[in-house]
């Protein structure tokens, strides 16, 4: 009895434990937390693709590459950004895969579903992205890479030659330019609001392919000229069949929105902990682009600049150095020459302009311009210098945007193009599309017509100044022209690193070199090196040469 | 669940600190759910015989949710058997026991909820758009249960009425398909990728030595010494893999290669990797061995070589325990000593505190020119410079000359504000480059000559270098002391009271640590990481005192 009663018990029990633990283990193991990719819809990856890429280029046009191309100087933790003082570990590959990452996967969705306008654009951002890795870095993974998920054969991706990069990108830009030649109704899922670049637009996107492609032909002008000219040609030729950017109106911008920090403009003064030596307050407009915009009367000059809080003037005497109050609003500060003479002794030339001044180029004592001695700490107001446009303080503006490509390059392209006799036309005349489309840009076009006069075309080194000054916030650009052309013809400051300007970024140690050593090794011996190495301890330098300036005599 | 103001969103009434007083667009918030389940099945036997022999079993399977369906179920068993050789054999009346065991044992172990597929973040919304975006951490949808095989044998020796006492155990723990991200490549656009690691193998061994030496009627002395080593290699990783990372602080990385004879590595678990300080390497030069300044640099100090190198490991080399209590009729004095030899560990505390010049221990260190040398660059401090060559020059730590104040030779310099002071420090060193033969051309020495670059003594920490916050994790600890007195049978009689004990104790009394210097206890040398686990061998700002209590405590049955 008792052993019958016990096993009922013991039956039971087991019974019961059964039917309590038995849910299903494979239901458990779905992630409740983020977003089945099985369900989510293409366009909610296209935002992130499309902020990401602007974020990247808002931060090289007005962070690094403006310091090196001379529009802006630091005058706080300043070693990088004026004076190029850089190592393996300073510039990381990793965020450009990332968004390369994300954009395989919204080409793989659109591809999945056949969305050719999302198919388009996905190859447009592909292009534009491994664009600008293989411009900064020379050769890096492209076929190989972003290809992880598919096995541990592609761990260490190869780095494929730069060369092969930029045809592999005219190639997409081609594709998606015949993908996007349909009309607007044509296509699928479209979802205006996600798109922040063209809201949808088609032809809009279709305009960016073939603009950015001009943009790439140009860059193999020095190293494939027969190439380069027969792409510009095809491509200027037949607008109906390659229509391109030509209107400020067509520019691809993303704005900010502003609501929070993360979506704002990152120069903002308003969510800044301690703006008085933040990001704001640490950037001055550059001597070299103030001397250069003065010297045209350029309008721009005070949509990008403030005038000088507290302008110096030179009185006679001896020994004099004080702040005179002109009216409520206005101060001078008047100094003698003997003052002067001994600040200059430092190397720093003062500039007396009533509303401009730039700060000196690559300068060790660059937080003390223009006699600033009492702010003298890192990165803190300069009431002597141009700050920046009291715009780049707000979280959002019109014209304060992230910007991919313009009409007013384009324009200065097909310039160059006709001034090298690759297309028909006048160069002055796109010269003056260029010059007039950037001003529009800036708002400022009403002062077209008086500025031309100042600023005419003549020849090369008037189209790319005027493209070094168009590209404003956008200086990688600028670099590129300057690593192809030796255009304009930029000197280093006394506190630079190497007496010239660095041609390209170094590949990482960590984040690269140290993973996939034996690729990158390779790729590194292929670069040239040069006698400005200094103390970099392999070709793996910023004064390399990459593949598209091997033989070109260019920029020095 | 979480929520948080999004930084700088301010409040809409002032001095109002609530949740509702900030804007809805500035608020950012998340909350997250993770359930898993283990479905087991288990059994154990305990077998003994005569008292002579005991064999232990025990088999258990487990389906885990948290893997693949095919990989689900996992299967481990484990047997221990022990001889007491003293009940078997007759060896005398002074010896008490006399146990030789061993024992295989299997564990199986999961892994953490849904590590087999990805699903899209949320990236915040950019005005009205959303943003989804697919995780850089791969995920494995292949991945295999973790699976570790310990083996084991020991020997127990009691003698002459337990006063003499030995444990000895040696063990080998192989754990294979450790379940581990390790990092990819940047141009794989991914930043890491789960995967089951090949084999990981701890070996080690564990004495313990006891004896009463002195055993009288009012005096007893015991005395206990324990001994342990254990070292863990990652014999076999994964393929595509060369290495896993713990953690990056410090510029020191600590770093796991398999283990690989032909490429010196020794696999050893817990290695410390860092860059040093890069030095000419042209054999033929005078300079052979000075360190190479970097061109016309802001800061003007060493520079870091671009490769790694091992230069220490944070596991030690043993550790002793020493228990000791001395007791005179009813008193008994007992005290419990550690002792860690070997290992090395990285100092956050130390960087921060030094570079922030907040600290007095940089100050301490710092090369102070003989007098009259200082001030100002001068030929015979070069010449003393190259005359301390191996305290100043070939040294793996080297220190600034010069300080703050004239006091400490301090030098003149007017950096980046135009106005001098004499509180320069200046690295020693060599400018210049190499020609295409690989010959070394001097450019201009740092010694100390004409032409040398001084920087103010506040920027002469060398924040790149890792060397210089790596310590010696050495330490002798007093663990425990304290005093007992056992009152007498009789009097706790008549409190009705059996075992009446009254005692003072206090703890973590004593630490001698081999380095620092700044009061930091090695044994604190451990960081959180983020996702839960702890990185070993980095402390960051985890320098608070130990804690001294002092307490009394009585016990008794009743």
């Amino acid at each position: 009895m008792h052993t019958l009663k016990n096993s009922l018990i013991i039956i039971l029990t087991l019974a019961l434990g059964c039917v309590v633990s038995c849910r299903d283990l494979n239901e458990l193991n779905i992630n409740p937390n983020g977003v089945d990719p099985a369900i989510a819809d293409v366009n909610f990856l296209l935002t992130t693709v499309q902020t990401n890429v602007g974020q990247t280029v808002y931060d090289i046009g007005f962070g690094t590459f403006s310091g090196i191309m001379q529009h802006t100087q630091q005058t706080g933790w300043f070693s990088g950004y004026n004076n190029y003082e850089w190592t393996p570990l300073s510039h990381s590959w990793n965020g450009y895969y990332s968004i390369l990452m994300n954009n395989e996967e919204y080409f793989r969705k659109a591809t999945q579903h056949s969305y050719e306008f999302h198919e388009g654009v996905a190859r447009i951002m592909r292009a534009y992205v491994f664009g600008l890795i293989t411009d900064i870095w020379g050769d890096a993974p492209y076929k190989d890479a972003l290809k992880a998920e598919q096995g541990s054969s592609h761990f260490m991706p190869a780095f494929d030659p730069q060369q092969d990069i930029y045809h592999g990108i005219l190639a997409d830009l081609d594709t998606a330019n015949m993908l996007l030649s349909k009309t607007a109704s044509e296509y699928r899922n479209i979802v205006p609001k996600q798109d922040v670049v063209y809201k949808g637009n088609v032809s809009k996107w279709q305009k960016f392919a073939n603009s950015l492609a001009l943009r790439y032909y140009m860059r193999l002008q020095a190293k494939e000229p027969a190439f380069a000219e027969e792409g510009i040609r095809r491509i200027a030729g037949d607008p109906a069949k390659y229509p391109l950017i030509r209107v400020a109106g067509d520019d691809a911008n993303i704005s900010f929105p502003g609501t929070s920090s993360n979506v704002s403009n990152p120069l903002n003064t308003v969510y800044d902990a301690k703006p008085e030596n933040g990001a704001y307050m640490r950037v001055k407009m550059g001597k070299t682009l103030v001397d250069v915009l003065k010297g045209h009367g350029d309008p721009r000059l005070g949509v990008w600049a403030n005038k000088i809080q507290i302008p110096l003037k030179l009185v006679s005497g001896t020994g004099i150095d004080r702040t005179v109050e002109i009216d409520s609003e206005h101060k001078i500060r008047e100094v003698s020459q003997d003052k002067v003479t001994a600040f200059e002794a430092n190397g720093m030339k003062v500039d007396f302009d009533p509303e401009y001044a730039g700060v000196t180029i690559s300068h060790p004592l660059v937080q003390i311009f223009n006699m600033n001695i009492a702010n003298a700490s890192q990165g803190t107001v300069n009431p002597h210098a141009s700050h920046l446009n009291n715009r780049y303080r707000k979280t959002t503006d019109p014209l304060v945007l992230m910007r991919l490509i313009s009409a007013a390059e384009v324009n200065l392209i097909l310039a160059e193009a006709a001034y090298r006799g690759w297309i028909s036309g006048n160069p002055a005349e796109y010269y003056a599309d260029g010059v007039k489309e950037s001003l529009r840009a800036w708002g400022v076009e009403a002062e077209f017509d008086g500025y031309i006069k100042n600023a005419p075309y003549d020849g090369l080194e008037s189209i790319i100044e005027q493209k070094w000054i168009a590209h404003w916030t956008t200086a990688h650009e600028a670099w590129f022209d300057w690593r192809r052309t030796g255009l304009p013809a930029l000197q280093t400051g006394p506190a630079a690193v190497r007496p010239v300007l660095p041609v390209r970024w170094y590949y990482h140690t960590d984040d690269e070199i140290n993973k996939n050593r034996a690729n990158a090794e390779a790729a590194i011996e292929k670069l040239e090196a040069t006698p400005y190495q200094g103390t970099d301890q392999s070709k793996n330098s910023a004064w390399s040469k990459i593949w598209l300036l091997q033989g070109t005599g260019k920029p020095w | 669940m979480s929520n948080s103001s999004k930084p700088g969103s301010g409040l809409i009434i002032p001095y109002l600190y609530t949740i509702q007083n900030i804007e809805n667009t500035s608020l950012s918030y998340s909350n997250a759910r993770y359930e898993r389940a283990i479905n087991s099945v288990y059994a154990m036997a305990n077998l003994g015989w005569r008292d002579r022999v005991y064999l232990d079993l025990t088999a258990r399977n487990d389906w885990a949710s948290t893997l693949p369906a095919e990989n689900r179920s996992y299967f481990y068993p484990s047997a221990s058997l022990s001889f007491l050789l003293n009940n078997m054999i007759d060896m005398g009346k002074n010896v008490n026991l006399l146990k030789i065991r061993g024992s295989i044992a299997q564990v199986g172990n999961d892994t953490s909820p849904y590590s087999l597929y990805a699903t899209y973040y949320d990236g915040g919304q950019w005005g009205d758009a959303i943003r989804l975006g697919k995780p850089g951490d791969l995920l494995n949808p292949v991945l295999l249960p973790e699976e570790s095989s310990s083996y084991e044998v020991g020997m127990d020796i009691k003698m002459f009425n337990n006063r003499l006492r030995f444990e000895g155990t040696y063990y080998r723990a192989d754990n294979r398909n450790q379940i581990l991200s390790v990092p990819l490549a940047g141009s794989t656009g991914f930043n890491s990728i789960k995967i089951n690691a090949g084999l990981l193998q701890s070996r080690g061994v564990e004495l313990m030595l006891g004896f009463t030496p002195i055993e009288t009627k009012d005096w007893t002395w015991n005395l206990d010494v324990n001994f342990t080593k254990n070292q863990t290699w990652l014999l076999e990783l994964s393929e595509g893999t060369d290495f896993v990372q713990f953690w990056d602080e410090a510029r020191v990385k600590n770093i796991a290669y398999a283990k690989d004879k032909s490429l010196g590595r020794d696999g050893l678990i817990g290695n410390l990797y860092t860059r040093k300080i890069l030095r000419v390497t042209d054999k033929n030069s005078k300079y052979y061995g000075y360190p190479l300044l970097p061109e016309n640099s802001e800061d003007a100090e060493w520079q870091a070589e671009d490769d790694y190198s091992k230069v220490g490991n944070y596991n030690p080399n043993f550790i002793m325990g020493l228990q000791t209590s001395i007791t005179y009729k009813n008193f008994t004095l007992s005290m419990t000593f550690d002792w860690r030899s070997g290992g090395q560990y990285v100092s956050q505390t130390w960087r921060y505190l030094t570079e922030g010049v907040v600290s007095n221990t940089w100050l301490n260190q710092l090369i102070i020119p003989p007098d009259g040398l200082g001030g100002q660059p001068n030929e015979a401090l070069r010449d003393w410079v190259v005359a301390n060559a191996d305290r100043l020059i070939y040294t793996n730590n080297p220190r600034p000359v010069g300080g703050p104040t004239p006091d400490f030779g301090g030098f003149y310099n007017d950096f980046y504000t135009g106005v001098g002071a004499y509180d320069g420090t200046f690295a020693p060193g060599v400018y210049g480059r190499y020609d295409d033969n690989g010959n070394f051309i001097l450019v201009k020495e740092n010694l100390g000559n004409e032409g040398t670059e001084f920087r103010p003594y506040a920027m002469s920490y060398p924040w790149g270098i890792g060397e210089a916050n790596l310590f010696d994790a050495d330490y002798v600890k007093l663990r425990e002391i304290a005093l007992n007195y056992k009152v007498p049978a009789k009097t706790a009689q008549k409190l009705k009271l059996q075992d009446l004990n009254i005692s003072v104790y206090s703890r973590n009394i004593m630490l001698w640590a081999k380095s620092a210097g700044m009061g930091i206890d090695p044994e604190r040398a451990y960081q959180s990481g983020s996702g839960g686990g702890f990185k070993q061998g980095v402390e960051r700002f985890n320098a608070e005192p130990w804690v001294i209590p002092v307490g009394f405590k009585l016990s008794f049955t009743f």
